[in-house]
């Protein structure tokens, strides 16, 4: 008997769009060298070409649309004042978000007195409550459901966990890129990945189980 | 593989972080325990869900807004630059207009000296033609009789001038930037 054909996600959907990828990042540093040259206003094509992802990365981070905006704005300022710094050594976009990210930390670390844990207690919490062996989320939920659900749970994540998550598969970057915007070892984005994606299935679980009770 | 897999070695395996041996193993073990499939079809799922997250969209006006900062950004840095440049000159003129003055009201330059000065400037030019020698003798009675004055005065202008073209410069700047840039 054959086992059971499952889809590997990085070996083949990243690497089936490495091509265009590369063609994109040579596209960036083609616009920056025009932007060094003095062509200013070729920086309006890298604004185009990343403020959506970018404004998905910040409402995600800061909660809030019109902060993210105004943090996105002042990303990319940011990142044309100090464009020289730019050495080319990593991808463009890994540069800029690492900028965005350090203005949306600083932001969302004003809000608040004490920096977020990457909660423990509340992990240990949700695995007493769900045994994970026995229920299968998507036996029991609608595929749309599992969608809704997962979207507004992100934002629940600890920030670094969100963070790493929101980068890996909302930006599509490689462990190696979440490391660089994070400025954390390659292990901990591992970490962060597993406990964020654990931590959401927990959540889901806890969240089917209430429902379940209800009904 | 008797023991069930952990959520992280399912993880694994599906990101592809798995050698192949253990690939192999993992996928020997998912075929026969239905536990694991389970949890492998759940992470899948909160895979499926994350990669579908919805996107955010800004329109063109968010790339106008960020241009306009730049540009305006460049203009006040202009601005900046000459006023920086023109700074040290400004501050010579004031400098020089506030000496001038303590000297004239604390009595330390009287028209005598300037006169001094005047008949020096004389024997300088008295090879020139008679025109010319009259025309700087005129003016250089001019200078003996208000010199303190005419330097003090003609600081302050040359000061205030220098302030005012650079504010000049700084305005023209902003509308030529509003004007043609946006």
């Amino acid at each position: 008997m054959k086992p059971p054909v499952v889809r590997c996600r990085q070996n083949c959907s990243r690497q089936g769009s490495l091509n265009t990828e590369k063609r994109l990042t040579d596209l960036d540093l083609q616009i920056i060298e025009m932007v060094r040259s003095g062509n200013s206003r070729a920086f309006s094509v890298l604004v185009d070409r990343h403020k959506d992802q970018a404004m998905t990365l910040a409402v995600r981070l800061v909660g809030e649309r019109g902060e993210a905006e105004e943090l996105v704005q002042d990303a990319f300022v940011n990142a044309y004042r100090n464009l020289e710094q730019f050495r080319g050594d990593a991808k463009f976009s890994t540069w800029f978000y690492r900028i965005l990210y350090n203005l949306c930390m600083t932001r969302v670390t004003r809000r608040k007195a004490k920096p977020e844990s990457l909660d423990d207690g509340e992990e240990n919490l949700l695995r007493t409550l769900v045994n994970e062996d026995e229920i299968s989320i998507q036996e029991r939920m609608e595929q749309q459901e599992i969608h809704r659900l997962v979207s507004s749970e992100v934002g629940n994540l600890p920030e670094k966990l969100r963070t790493a998550i929101l980068l890996f598969y909302v930006q599509e970057m490689s462990y190696e890129e979440v490391s660089a915007v994070m400025n954390v070892p390659l292990g901990s984005v591992k970490t962060y990945l597993h406990r964020g994606r654990h931590l959401l299935r927990q959540r889901l679980l806890v969240r089917l189980k209430e429902e379940v009770t209800a009904v | 593989m008797s023991r069930h897999l952990s959520g992280n070695e399912i993880q694994d395996y599906l990101d592809g972080g798995l050698t192949s041996d253990a690939r192999a193993e993992a996928e020997q073990h998912l075929y026969t325990c239905r536990q694991c499939r389970s949890l492998q079809s759940s992470l899948t799922e909160v895979d499926r869900a994350l990669k579908s997250l919805p996107r955010e969209q800004l329109d063109a006006r968010f790339t106008r807004s960020v241009m306009s900062r730049l540009t305006a950004g460049q203009a006040d840095s202009l601005s900046f630059k000459i006023l920086e440049k023109l700074a040290y000159v400004f501050a010579l003129f004031v400098v020089l207009a506030v000496l001038l003055a303590a000297f004239i009201f604390s009595g330390v330059i009287d028209a005598r000296q300037v006169s001094d000065g005047q008949s020096r400037i004389q024997e300088f030019l008295s090879g020139s033609t008679s025109q010319m020698k009259s025309q700087v003798a005129a003016f250089s009675n001019l200078l003996a009789e208000y010199a303190p004055f005419v330097f003090g005065v003609g600081s302050l202008c040359m000061a205030g001038t220098i302030f005012a073209v650079v504010a000049l410069l700084a305005v023209l700047d902003r509308f030529l930037v509003r004007r043609f840039v946006h």
